[in-house]
């Protein structure tokens, strides 16, 4: 018996050693020191050396809480991934109520229907850009339909730039929505979409009294992973727009990236990150117990 | 109260004949069955009536009305299901009003009408539970008290005690029954159990392969059973069915076959025109001795018993005759492996066209059985 | 009635999968069509005659014969670009590994978290939560040490940061698969006398194999297209990857969309027949969660 026990214990530890060590020395060392170093006036352009930086106190965190730029990166990401999600949410859930409702040629249009989400962002940003010129196919398109000369400047205006980035983003992600969404529709009892049919609710009404109910801890899901990947969005934006026009489509990891990798003021940079991850990890924390608690 | 009528009803899924050109009509206020075995098409119909499914031809009347078209919600009916579906995140307060709710009925309304259904069926005490906490059991009255809420005109059961212990069954059963009453609603009731159709329909239906086979008062499809498969459905047990010869000697009908130990004469009452039959006995009307029958107005076999079943009230024997299973009610101690005699009454016996498998003569002992007409 | 609304819904779902479906064509026409006509307006939908002189700058080396059979259509702009087919292989070898690594690794750790609920609710939050990071933040410090150590780029150095960021999905959808398997299965595995780590190999594993596919595919697709750290860490090297040498070409003032579209297209291709593998797995991995307790 004792045996058994000590054979349990040493599986138990060496099979989680590993992802231990990987993620100690990949993400988060270097996060404990990107924390210290947000203490400090550390830069590669003066010494690669972190002892070798001046200990600042919250200075960093003072400069970049007042910083317009870094305050507006933040704002800008927020509404990126709450507008982003909102479509892809909205737009997944019909899509999905509509496959669930039957379709013709079901396989065949589902399977075109998820191909966006298998490529990767950046091929996302070299299609939307090559489609978004202001000489190009989309507006080509929109020419034709209405009949006038369409000549929106989709990557080059600072209004719509924006919109552009949340289009190429939600096209790529409605699908996983979609496919969530779905798989959570199949789970719904047929027998209870029927007596509420049979006690006289309408379509709209079973939708909204059971159908959604049910689906609302997949819905959730598929929030909470949108919203936490979208807040990294970096290679739609860098590679349709690089951040502009200006700064309209800059996103927080453009942000970091351009003040950290080019302008080399990386203590400063540690602590924009450190204060935008610790909201994410409150955030997180939150909405994660909610799903915990209602199952 | 509704009356419907079921006319001409097919219902094809895929080349599959669910439904095979079904017709019958239930009278307002009655308590109707569909009695078959599962995939009888049963449940189809009854779904083809609620709306649930559309007929691939026929139609669906209420009050003369033709209502094959109208979707489900209008239809006014209401409906349990063999999964009870009540809503599970609700209460069973909000179970009851959900039906209201669609209906807007005002919420004073709404109070009134809980509580009374509520004390009819006895859920006063759980209308705050929500309904996964609920028993089975429970959970089927919950589905019963939504059902009739709001008043519906026909009320359908698929099923509705399949699901649950069977203790329970008859309890609900009765709550079910006295509703009806009550209401005086036109009920449909599906089920596969032939005891629970017999005892509490006020007609019925039985069903096989989409085909209806024989429609009537639950006596007549008891003592009448219209064509073999009827027979050997309905019965606790059900009637032996064995092959036989019927022939004509002089004007008289003799009975032979296989396990028969002779030749019987059949009463002048059976007039039968085809040769090869299958004749029936019910278990209950056979006698069992040890000593070979004296009897030779009746019909004979020589069997070993193979076991015995216990019930409530009787024995029943399995008795090996010829390679065929014969059950008969009995009383009394007899040890398996034990060589006995069968007697079956001549009066008492069931012909049946072996080609076509409908009733020819139905035993004449019936026509001196009560009052009743049929 | 019921099939009226039936082609009206698959009307619908044939738009929208024309929308999923358009951004690909349109890079692939691109793909196969000479410098004039990239830019053309109003654009050519359907090229009539499709060309690979795209295709070809991007599998062959500056002076050979096979380039300058090129350049003539293309422009001799093109005659210094070099090969991708490095750049495809790099990609190639970071991914994979990284993918073994991650899968083998995160299967590990799932496979002790689900049995064991080792490190509790916290750690594995914690681990789910390394994906939150921008980039951008582990980069910096970690950039320093790499440089210290000279991995930068190299192909194990990418590769190990991508094991650590891609082994939270890993872990999440092992879990899953795991936490189905009833613990029966191990107990009698061990009443035979195999120990606890035999167990897991012999007969646990097995059963997971459709998980852990899901999970490989899932996770080379995100590897595949990363660009993040591969910008950060690899650019103009000799292990740049796929999507940073589409940004350079970008870059390289020229704007040659043509092998832009055919380096996509050749990216896209394994993403896509992989994600339609694995769809089904993917989203009973990512989903199970949150059917516990429901009917």
């Amino acid at each position: 018996m004792a045996g058994r026990f000590s054979s349990l214990k040493r599986i138990e530890t060496l099979f989680i050693i590993p992802i231990q060590v990987l993620l100690w020395g990949i993400v988060m060392a270097p996060f404990i020191l990107a924390i210290y170093l947000s203490f400090t006036n550390w830069s590669p352009a003066v010494s690669v050396n972190p002892l070798d930086a001046k200990w600042l106190g919250l200075d960093n965190y003072v400069s970049i809480l007042t910083n317009a730029r870094y305050l507006g990166a933040v704002l800008r990401t927020t509404l990126f991934a709450l507008s982003g999600v909102a479509i892809q949410v909205a737009v997944g859930l019909g899509l999905a109520l509509l496959f669930y409702y039957g379709v013709y040629a079901r396989r065949i249009l589902s399977t075109i229907m998820i191909m966006p989400m298998m490529a990767s962002p950046l091929i996302v940003a070299l299609m939307f850009y090559i489609m978004l010129f202001t000489k190009g196919p989309v507006n080509a398109f929109l020419s034709l339909i209405t009949g006038q000369n369409v000549e929106i400047r989709w990557l080059s205006s600072p209004e719509l730039a924006p919109i552009s980035i949340i289009l190429a983003d939600s096209w790529m992600w409605t699908p996983l929505v979609f496919l969530i969404t779905l798989s959570g529709l199949s789970l719904v009892p047929l027998d209870q979409i029927r007596a509420a049919r049979i006690v006289g609710a309408s379509e709209l009404r079973v939708i909204k009294d059971i159908l959604i109910p049910y689906i609302k801890p997949f819905i959730l899901i598929a929030v909470i992973i949108r919203i936490l990947e979208s807040f990294k969005l970096f290679d739609v934006a860098v590679f349709m727009t690089a951040g502009g026009p200006g700064v309209a489509t800059e996103t927080l990891s453009i942000f970091l990236y351009k003040e950290g990798f080019l302008t080399l003021r990386t203590a400063y940079i540690a602590a924009g990150a450190v204060v935008v991850l610790l909201g994410l990890s409150v955030a997180t924390y939150f909405l994660t117990r909610s799903i915990y608690a209602r199952s | 109260m509704t009356t419907v009528e079921v006319d001409k009803l097919v219902k094809i899924y895929d080349k599959f004949v669910a439904v095979d050109n079904i017709s019958f009509t239930v009278g307002s206020g009655e308590f109707f069955g569909l009695l078959g075995p599962s995939g009888c098409g049963k449940t189809t119909t009854l779904y083809c009536i609620s709306g649930l499914e559309t007929p691939t031809s026929g139609r669906i009347l209420f009050d003369g009305k033709d209502v094959t078209g109208l979707s489900t919600q209008k239809r006014n009916i209401g409906m349990v299901f063999q999964s009870y579906a009540i809503f599970y995140n609700m209460s069973v307060y909000d179970n009851l009003a959900y039906p209201l709710k669609v209906r807007r009925t005002p919420a004073s309304e709404i109070r009134k009408k809980v509580n009374e259904t509520a004390d009819i069926l006895g859920l006063k005490e759980i209308l705050n539970v929500k309904g996964f906490k609920l028993t089975p059991a429970q959970m089927q009255l919950v589905s019963l008290g939504r059902a009739i809420i709001y008043g519906p005109s026909i009320l359908l059961l698929d099923e509705p005690l399949s699901n649950l212990d069977p203790t329970f069954r008859m309890e609900t059963l009765r709550h079910i029954k006295r509703i009806q009453r009550l209401l005086k609603i036109t009920t449909i009731f599906v089920t596969h159990d032939q005891l629970e159709a017999l005892s509490v329909c006020d007609r019925l239906v039985v069903m096989q392969s989409g085909k209806l086979m024989q429609v009537g008062l639950p006596e007549e499809i008891y003592y009448r059973p219209a064509t073999v498969f009827v027979a050997g459905f309905v019965g606790t047990p059900p009637m032996n069915l064995l092959d036989g010869k019927i022939e004509d000697l002089g004007g008289k009908l003799q009975i032979t076959g296989p396990g028969l130990l002779h030749t019987t004469t059949l009463p002048k009452a059976y007039s039968v025109d085809e040769e090869d039959i299958i004749w029936g006995f019910k278990p209950e009307d056979a006698i069992i001795s040890s000593g070979p029958p004296t009897d030779v107005d009746s019909l004979a076999m020589k069997g070993r018993v193979r076991t015995m079943e216990r019930t409530a009230a009787e024995n029943i024997y399995l008795i090996d005759v010829n390679g065929k299973t014969v059950k008969v009610v009995g009383y009394g101690e007899i040890q398996p492996d034990t060589s006995v005699f069968i007697t079956i009454p001549v009066e008492k016996v069931y012909i049946y066209s072996r080609r076509s498998g409908k009733l020819l003569n139905a035993p004449p002992y019936l026509e001196k059985l009560s009052s009743r007409s049929f | 009635m019921a099939r009226f609304w039936k082609a009206v819904r698959t009307l619908i779902a044939v738009l929208a999968a024309a929308i999923a479906f358009f951004p690909i064509y349109w890079m692939a026409t691109t793909s196969v069509k000479l410098p004039g006509e990239w830019s053309a307006y109003p654009p050519i939908w359907l090229p009539t005659t499709p060309r690979i002189e795209n295709y070809i700058v991007l599998f062959s080396e500056p002076g050979t014969p096979l380039r300058e059979s090129v350049l003539e259509a293309l422009g001799r702009g093109f005659s210094a670009s070099p090969s991708a087919v490095p750049n495809i292989i790099n990609s190639l070898i970071i991914a994979i590994s990284a993918t073994v690594g991650a899968v083998f690794i995160g299967t590990l750790a799932a496979y002790s978290i689900s049995r064991f609920r080792t490190g509790g609710l916290f750690s594995y939050i914690f681990i789910l939560a390394t994906r939150m990071f921008p980039p951008v933040a582990i980069a910096i410090p970690l950039i320093v040490v790499y440089a210290l150590i000279r991995w930068i780029d190299t192909h194990w150095g990418l590769s190990l940061i991508y094991m650590a960021v891609s082994v939270a999905y890993v872990v999440w959808i092992m879990k899953t698969f795991f936490d189905e398997i009833p613990k029966d299965i191990e107990d009698s595995a061990i009443l035979f006398g195999l120990s606890h780590v035999r167990a897991f190999f012999r007969i646990v594993l097995p059963i997971v194999k459709n998980g852990m596919l899901a999970a490989a595919l899932f996770t080379f697709i995100i590897n595949w297209g990363e660009y993040a750290f591969a910008l950060m860490f690899t650019v103009g090297g000799k292990a740049t990857t796929i999507p940073v040498t589409i940004s350079q070409l970008q870059l390289g003032g020229g704007y040659q969309y043509g092998p832009m579209a055919a380096l996509g297209l050749i990216a896209l291709i394994p993403a896509v027949i992989f994600g339609y593998i694995v769809q089904k797995y993917l989203v009973v991995g990512l989903t199970m969660g949150a059917l516990k307790g429901r009917r």
